[in-house]
């Protein structure tokens, strides 16, 4: 299986940085990333989780795909990312970012060779993962892992969300999906092409670092935020990610 | 014509393309010059920002397709976009005058 991945993999890298930042809010999850793609030396391989429910919605989208004044009610928070894509339930899940240096220029390529990571963890657990173009990968067919990346100064973040278990009645109620839209035959539509993988949080985010060392043949090295990077962490978190300037901007 | 007479007309259409794209159009009546745009959805461009330079380089054109057409092709020139085509983009432009909804 490894001489199969090898075979696979273009890009190399000596040692892979693991932060491993537990659960946070949204604003800060996104701040955090942002700080790591502006300040990448070494390839660095995030895992986290979510405090609270929170919608994520993509760069691009128009803020009135959520439904704010219910997130607000049911204390859900919404955050703007840095990064294309659709509005995504952050809830029960484990969210990884990647972020690198190297990495090849080819869009589609670059999903491919990173979610290898995904992929590799995935079948660890038992599950027959395949990665589905341009940026999922699936089980059976179904999705369990969305990703997004973006590019600044030649370093590539992609984030994605491996889904351990999904509530789509409740994703529903809080995107503004017209009603007629919301019908059973729509909820059962999402539930036949989303799934979650059933393991635990532990369990997905072990089986990730041992993959990311056997996909790409380096070390791993622990390492933590220190404390003028997490100042800087939530200066971003302040004036851009909680702020309705940022959030509302289209 | 006087143009400060040139009524501006607002349309909003939400298209299935490759992803979901919706057009916030004000327009010129008379003239058929865009007065502003705005275009949102769940695609992917890369760069991202270059979205922004679109939509402020789409004001002052032309409601016809080869104008269109031109501006979106030399704004998006060095971009990859994923989730629409720039023809696909250009008639959901053109179809947000009809207020034809396309989902």
């Amino acid at each position: 299986m490894l001489y199969l991945i090898q075979k696979v993999i273009k890009i190399k890298f000596e040692k892979i940085r693991i932060l491993e930042t537990e659960n946070n809010i949204g604003p800060w999850n996104m701040a955090v990333d942002e700080f790591l793609l502006y300040n990448c030396k070494e390839p660095i391989l995030r895992i986290y989780g979510w405090s609270k429910p929170c919608i994520s919605i993509g760069y691009f989208q128009n803020i009135d795909e959520v439904n704010y004044k219910k997130c607000n009610e049911k204390n859900v928070d919404v955050v703007r990312r840095i990064t294309g894509g659709g509005a995504v339930f952050h809830d029960m899940e484990l969210t990884y970012s990647f972020v690198t240096k190297n990495f090849p220029q080819n869009i589609l390529e670059s999903y491919k060779e990173i979610c290898e990571i995904i992929i590799q963890a995935l079948k660890n657990l038992g599950l027959d993962a395949k990665f589905s173009p341009l940026n999922d990968v699936t089980v059976n067919e179904k999705k369990v892992c969305g990703n997004a990346q973006t590019r600044k100064n030649n370093t590539l973040l992609q984030h994605g969300t491996i889904l351990l278990d999904v509530d789509v009645e409740k994703m529903f109620s809080l995107l503004n999906v017209p009603i007629e839209k919301i019908s059973d035959k729509k909820i059962s539509d999402v539930k036949n092409r989303v799934a979650g993988i059933s393991k635990t949080f532990e369990q997905v985010s072990d089986a990730l670092k041992s993959a990311a060392r056997d996909v790409f043949g380096c070390e791993l090295d622990p390492i933590k935020l220190n404390q003028e990077e997490l100042k800087s962490c939530q200066k971003l978190m302040d004036k851009k990610f909680s702020s309705e300037n940022w959030t509302f901007r289209r | 014509m006087n143009s400060s007479h040139d009524e501006i007309i607002t349309k909003i259409i939400t298209a299935k393309l490759g992803k979901i794209v919706k057009i916030e159009l004000a327009y010129k009546q008379e003239s058929q010059l865009i007065h502003s745009i705005r275009i949102t959805g769940d695609f992917f461009v890369h760069p991202e920002e270059v979205i922004e330079e679109l939509e402020q380089g789409l004001c002052g054109i032309k409601l016809e397709k080869e104008d269109l057409k031109n501006k979106i092709h030399l704004v998006l020139k060095n971009s990859e976009i994923f989730g629409f085509e720039i023809d696909s983009l250009v008639d959901v432009i053109l179809d947000t005058k009809g207020d034809k909804n396309k989902i």
